[in-house]
């Protein structure tokens, strides 16, 4: 019984025999269609409301609660005075809210979830265009 | 220069920094694109194939493998898909019973690479190409893995069941004498 080529014998029997030659302009040929072809860069993903908006819509919520809580019920003005267009649509926030700290909540939470899928999406985009 | 340390040029616009990849890495592409098509126009074109979407792509290379193993990747699944469109035009039977030669002969022991071919011949096609990225790129089991997209027990299997039938062609071609030749050469 012949002994079996070892692991270290195919190694050199293949190293041997080498890889294979194409022809000699097959580089060329690459290259020239190389030469036309652009490469993909992934499209840069823009968040749709970039840093500045979310400072913006931050103030503005932040204003309108600290405004609502100033204003508080139209039954008991609060402690700062304000003209009394603005002092009545706070009141008619505050009123129509009922419970003025659970819109809040739930606008901020809404905020924060549109937030999140706005940045999920933009990065399983770029994801996608890295494959 | 290292593959990694092109990539930033040619992403740079510098052509002549892909010509050296290609110049490096041509011969290794196509041995794996002629193991999988075994004809050699077939093989050149899914190696230049191969080449364009490695360009294409190149934004796309992490940098955590090797440049090789990414390269393999591309090369092994373009050169499958090549052999399955040819399948759709050609009769299996024909591919399967009359594999066509691969055509270069060149290299100083082309005798060598002559009778190793005509032993992977009479393996599936990609088991000849596996036994070639261990033995000859000497590609970890890992990266095989990752080049073809098998899981590590199927390549570990499929290893050894190429390496005992490939060792059975070289007995049946060559006899134990010339196989001790073969082996005193190699």
């Amino acid at each position: 019984m012949m002994p079996e080529l070892n692991d270290q014998q195919l190694r050199e029997l293949f190293q041997k025999a080498g890889h294979h030659v194409p022809a000699s302009d097959l580089a060329a040929r690459i290259m020239a269609r190389v030469a036309v072809t652009p490469i993909m860069r992934p499209k840069a993903v823009v968040p749709l409301i970039g840093p500045k908006g979310w400072v913006g819509i931050g103030m503005a919520v932040l204003a309108i609660l600290v405004g609502a809580l100033l204003a508080g019920p139209a039954s008991e003005p609060g402690p700062i005075r304000m003209t009394e267009e603005l002092a009545g649509w706070f009141h008619g926030l505050n009123s129509a809210a009922g419970n003025w700290p659970l819109w809040t909540v739930g606008v901020s939470t809404l905020a924060l979830v549109l937030f999140l899928v706005d940045r999920t999406l933009g990065a399983s985009l770029a994801h996608r265009q890295r494959i | 220069m290292d593959a990694h340390a092109l990539i930033p040029r040619i992403l740079a616009g510098d052509g002549k920094a892909f010509g050296t990849i290609v110049q490096r890495y041509q011969h290794m592409v196509y041995t794996v694109c002629l193991r999988l098509l075994r004809n050699a126009q077939d093989a050149e074109e899914a190696t230049q194939d191969t080449f364009v979407k490695a360009y294409q792509h190149l934004v796309g290379f992490g940098g955590n493998a090797k440049f090789s193993t990414w390269l393999y990747s591309i090369a092994y699944r373009t050169a499958i898909s090549h052999g399955r469109r040819r399948r759709d035009t050609d009769s299996v039977d024909a591919l399967m019973h009359h594999p066509e030669a691969p055509s270069d002969q060149s290299g100083p022991h082309q005798e060598l690479r002559r009778l190793l071919d005509e032993a992977l011949s009479h393996l599936p096609a990609d088991d000849a190409a596996i036994l070639s990225f261990f033995y000859l790129d000497e590609l970890r089991v890992e990266e095989i893995v990752t080049v073809t997209g098998l899981g590590a027990s199927n390549v570990k299997v499929k290893l050894h069941r190429a390496r005992r039938k490939l060792m059975e062609e070289l007995d049946n071609m060559l006899g134990p004498e010339a196989r001790d030749l073969l082996l005193d050469d190699a």
